[in-house]
């Protein structure tokens, strides 16, 4: 006879079992009915938990420490501790093994193949499936390296070698909230660490975030993610680190971070984003560093940077930005290495940085900038390094260090093509600033020696205790 | 009671050694081996966090017996002896030091480590130069 298949087999009945026969109840047991690879651990089951890595000494109460949690997938892939300071802590209402966040977790071996499938974990603070992508060999239960973990405590965890649907990973979350797991991260108010080094996840999903306020690090080198869902972020202040080294991440989306303040680090080395989205940031105050090392991005959008104060870092070795949008940076004091190495800038905005006291290494090595624009340097202090081996710059415009409040140009113009009106321009400019006290240094090579106007302020500079060094040895 | 143990990179071998006698065997030697938090002064540290007993603290302060289980002289007994010297118990977080086993009572492993002056190695993640 020909057995008829319905998406609800395996499933449990809403009108629960029938005696004498029908629907079983789910359990997790029948997604590794075909002999699927995988892993099962249920704290709740005490047959399962063992105090020592042998396997020798039941658990029995609250506070054994648990060294063995056998799994019921089928599989033996059991999970072990044999050092007793790092194995977890069982724990009931709700049955869970508890890990300290320092050093404890139970350790698997992965088969030859790995598990490229799903992981559902269900926690004390929220219960989620995976997309996973987990090598062969010893693998972290309850936290990479003992610390980063998205909760406290174990309530549930399975991971099968062969994704689930959407219905058959439903159906172990439900499991795993019946028996204690937090069904929703929504009342979760940090997220800092939760997914740390989790470099096996593939996918991540839709969870609730809402009451989030600390992003930082949640998802640090999250390699393997190649997208982000559109979770809750409208509460967050805090995201820095939160995505950095996510090297996978292609796309990011338009996540809601109107409240967010601090976004430094948040997405370092993110190689593979090819563009960004025009995120809120308007209550951005720490921009460092943001996006260092996204070396694919060839665009950046118009994003509301009029809180940022701290923009060092923020686009350096942004190697494949070809432009730069004329955000608002009005407010920016430290403009520090902001764009190094951004290769392929071809032009520069004319930002406001009248607030900015440090330029150092700003624009260095942009190799493929041919003028400047006449930005507000009145409040700079430091231009050390600032267009170092703008090996293309010809053009720069006068006027422009009229008010500087400091003489650091050490190595500002070396290995440059500046024509000789630009180099006469910035000399000039640098007389017309009274500079007399303090660091005076000025340097300048490769395109063309000061004409006789440059050289009559070269004088005048060296009269008031500068050290000028320029194309031309003048 | 919870103990959050601060091991610095020197005193690893030793301290493992000092873990296998208060503990329940072999295993207990790498109790010690990730260096994954380091002090302001960047000394690295390995850190263990464990639920003890009530006489654990001065069992670890009396004079060490080779354990039973012991038969073929696998712990270094004068190692333990020279981790046992340097331990150092607080019933409250006191910073940890780079020729000390600083151990520290409290319930919240990582909230212990932090008044000890210690942070994640990868939370002072270093940039590009």
């Amino acid at each position: 006879m020909r057995s008829i298949s319905s998406p609800l087999d395996g499933f449990s009945s809403p009108f629960g079992a029938r005696r004498g026969g029908g629907v079983s109840p789910f359990t997790p047991a029948s997604l590794f009915a075909g002999s699927e690879e995988g892993v099962w651990y249920d704290p709740s089951d005490l047959s399962t938990l063992f105090q020592d890595a042998a396997g020798t000494t039941p658990v029995t109460a609250a506070a054994d420490p648990a060294g063995l949690t056998l799994d019921k997938s089928g599989n033996d892939n059991h999970a072990s501790q044999a050092t007793a300071a790092r194995r977890p802590t069982y724990q009931v209402t709700p049955n869970r093994l508890t890990v300290d966040k320092v050093d404890d977790r139970l350790i698997t071996t992965v088969p030859a193949g790995g598990f490229v499938g799903t992981m559902v974990l269900g926690t004390d603070q929220g219960t989620a499936s995976y997309g996973v992508n987990i090598p062969a060999g010893a693998y972290d239960i309850g936290g990479r390296g003992g610390q980063h973990f998205p909760g406290t405590a174990i309530v549930g965890q399975l991971i099968r070698d062969g994704a689930l649907t959407t219905e058959e990973a439903a159906a172990v979350e439900a499991d795993f909230v019946e028996k204690g797991a937090t069904a929703s991260y929504g009342a979760v108010t940090s997220f800092n660490n939760y997914w740390q080094n989790w470099s096996e996840i593939t996918s991540f999903p839709l969870i609730d975030t809402s009451a989030g306020t600390d992003f930082s690090r949640a998802w640090l080198r999250c390699t393997s993610l190649t997208s982000f869902p559109l979770i809750d972020t409208s509460a967050g202040t805090d995201f820095a680190i939160a995505w950095i080294g996510c090297s996978g991440l292609t796309s990011f989306p338009l996540i809601d971070t109107s409240s967010g303040t601090d976004f430094s680090r948040a997405w370092e080395d993110c190689t593979s984003l090819t563009s960004f989205p025009l995120i809120d940031t308007s209550a951005g105050t720490d921009f460092a560093i943001a996006w260092i090392g996204c070396s694919g991005l060839t665009s950046f959008p118009l994003i509301d940077t009029s809180s940022g104060t701290d923009f060092s870092r923020a686009w350096e070795d942004c190697t494949s930005l070809t432009s730069f949008p004329l955000i608002d940076t009005s407010a920016g004091t430290d403009f520090s290495r902001a764009w190094l190495r951004c290769t392929s800038l071809t032009s520069f905005p004319l930002i406001d940085t009248s607030a900015g006291t440090n330029f150092a290494i700003a624009w260095q090595d942009c190799s493929s900038l041919t003028s400047f624009p006449l930005i507000d340097t009145s409040a700079g202090t430091d231009f050390s390094f600032a267009w170092l081996r703008c090996t293309s710059l010809t053009s720069f415009p006068a006027n422009i260090f009229d008010s500087v409040k400091g003489g650091n140009f050490t190595d500002a113009f070396t290995n440059t093509a500046l024509a000789q009106t630009s180099i006469d321009n910035i000399l000039v400019s640098l007389v017309a600033s009274g500079i007399a006290t303090g660091t005076r240094v000025f340097d300048q090579s490769g395109g063309s020696a000061p004409s006789s106007t440059g050289e009559a302020a070269i004088t005048t500079l060296r009269s008031r205790g500068w050290t000028v060094t320029v194309t031309g040895g003048f | 009671m919870r103990i959050t143990i601060a091991c610095p990179d020197a005193l690893r071998d030793d301290a493992n050694q000092l873990a296998m006698v208060l503990g329940y065997g072999r295993g207990d030697a790498q109790t010690y081996v990730d260096l994954n938090w380091q002090d302001a002064d960047g000394n690295l540290y390995a850190c263990a966090s464990l639920p003890v007993s009530d006489t654990f603290t001065s069992a670890a302060q009396t004079a060490l017996q080779r354990p039973a289980w012991d038969a073929d002289n696998t712990v270094n007994m004068a190692g333990a002896g020279r981790a046992q010297a340097a331990l150092v118990f607080s019933p409250v977080p006191v910073l940890a030091l780079p020729d000390k086993l600083t151990a520290c009572v409290g319930e919240d492993g990582p909230v212990v480590l932090a008044a000890m002056g210690l942070v994640a190695v990868d939370d002072e993640l270093t940039s590009n130069p």
